[in-house]
């Protein structure tokens, strides 16, 4: 879940649909404490160019909520980084499956799962099981392989 | 493939308690030596640079900013093995050049210490191609412990290439209980402590199915089935108790803990022979938990193998 950020000079939202309700309860708490914000829905992916130039015309202060599938999050969270944003100038939340990396154990193939429990290597044929051991390096799960 | 050694140089895992949990187990290391050289030395040198040969990324991993912590694990496993087996190993040092002769295998290389160029492998992977045991390079920064560089040959069922670069606690996360009433805080507060000069040692059990060494995480497909074939008939031979031997040894100029882990295999037929060993063992497994028996990979032949045990022991 989101949480509201105190202080913040002026707060930014974007969602890739206009029934998203995640961001609701932070604009109704910008309005009562008279937050400056702006709110964009966005639903082309050619708008690229729109959020760039949003995004760098904000001045210090400015905090960002982005709300959408977990591509819409990953490519606004690219955008706003090579603005000047950091980990610490946003929150993000993603509407829907998760897209995780896993890989296989056996052959070191990368599989791209999301809420299965069990995948077959698109690489070596290998059964595996997916787990919650995590490589920061290879920002990807680990699959092993179970013995019946 | 196969490894297993006499009973008399088998290094027994368990003290006095007959009930086995997760623990930190260690103790000080005396003498200090950071590995040792068995009856199987040349068997295994074999093994492990086919290996190295055959699966390069599967076992050596190393970031760069670990060379000076690799020069050191060599400098001191190159002077430790002339030191402590003098008929098998010379090192001559003259200045930054050194000669190191290795007369048990008849290899003899000369580099000039901390020149990179002089050697053809980086010094973990040349000295680790001199020594039975795998080597693992945990650096030490921002108050954590993170396993930087390795050479492994023979892990029990895990992987270098997955957990390289993590932390202490991310490499344990599989383990299941570890992380409860925070044994793997204490374990690195134990680590992260150790000293220079005063090194550390333990020793970890499995159980397994098959005589391998190469228990790597890669090929537990393999493996692994043999886990499904122990019978009643086959238990003796086909069941072996695996010691792990780790060895933590502090780095002072790099601040870098060297970790050495000897593997030792023995089949439970030559294990049980020894009748306090049987009994001991026996009350162990009879009451080691299934959290642990599944991780450890025992569960499929457990039963087969406490059946085995009661059997010899009635006939104590």
């Amino acid at each position: 879940m989101f949480s509201y950020v105190e202080g913040k000079r002026k707060l930014l939202f974007c969602t890739d649909s206009e029934v998203d309700r995640n961001l609701y309860i932070l604009v109704r708490q910008a309005l009562d404490e008279n937050v400056t914000f702006e709110f964009h829905i966005l639903e082309e992916e050619s708008e690229e160019s729109f959020v760039n130039q949003w995004f760098h015309k904000q001045k210090m202060g400015a905090y960002l909520y982005i709300s959408g599938k977990e591509d819409f999050v990953k490519r606004i969270k690219d955008v706003a980084m090579m603005a000047g944003f950091t980990e610490h100038d946003m929150q993000s939340l993603i509407n829907g499956p998760v897209k995780k990396k896993l890989i296989c154990c056996t052959c070191h193939g990368v599989n791209e799962v999301s809420d299965q429990t069990h995948v077959v290597c698109v690489h070596c044929g290998q059964e595996l099981e997916v787990s919650d051991h995590y490589s920061r390096r290879l920002d990807a799960y680990l699959g092993y392989v179970t013995i019946k | 493939m196969a490894s297993t050694e006499k009973i008399s140089a088998f290094p027994y895992p368990f003290v006095e308690n007959n009930v086995y949990r997760y623990s930190n187990n260690a103790i000080p290391l005396n003498p200090p030596i950071a590995i040792e050289v068995t009856d199987s030395y040349i068997e295994e040198l074999n093994l492990k640079r086919g290996l190295l040969k055959m699966h390069p990324k599967r076992c050596f991993h190393s970031e760069p900013h670990t060379m000076d912590a690799q020069w050191e694990a060599l400098d001191l496993i190159l002077n430790q093995l002339a030191e402590y087996y003098p008929e098998k190993f010379k090192l001559v040092t003259n200045g930054g050049h050194w000669i190191f002769n290795n007369l048990h295998k008849g290899e003899k290389q000369s580099f000039t210490f901390g020149d990179p160029t002089t050697l053809d492998r980086e010094p973990l992977d040349f000295v680790g191609r001199h020594v039975q045991e795998d080597l693992i390079l945990m650096m030490q920064r921002d108050g954590d412990l993170f396993l930087d560089a390795g050479q492994l040959c023979f892990p029990a069922n895990w992987s270098l290439y997955f957990d390289a670069g993590m932390s202490f606690k991310e490499i344990h996360t599989p383990i299941p209980g570890f992380q409860s009433a925070s044994l793997d805080e204490r374990i690195l507060q134990f680590l992260m402590r150790i000293e220079a000069g005063s090194p550390w040692w333990r020793k970890n059990w499995s159980l397994m199915a098959g005589n391998r060494l190469d228990t790597s995480l890669e090929t537990f497909a393999e493996w692994g089935q043999a886990r499904k074939k122990v019978t009643k008939e086959n238990v003796g031979e086909l069941v072996h108790l695996r010691v792990e031997v780790q060895k933590l040894f502090r780095l002072p100029k790099s601040n870098g803990i060297l970790f050495t882990i000897h593997t030792h295999m023995l089949p439970l037929e030559q294990f049980i022979k020894h009748t306090p060993w049987l009994e001991q063992f026996s009350s162990i497994l009879q009451e080691l938990p299934d959290f642990i028996a599944d991780y450890k990979g025992i569960s499929l032949y457990r039963e087969v193998v406490l059946e085995y045990l009661e059997k010899e022991l009635e006939k104590r």
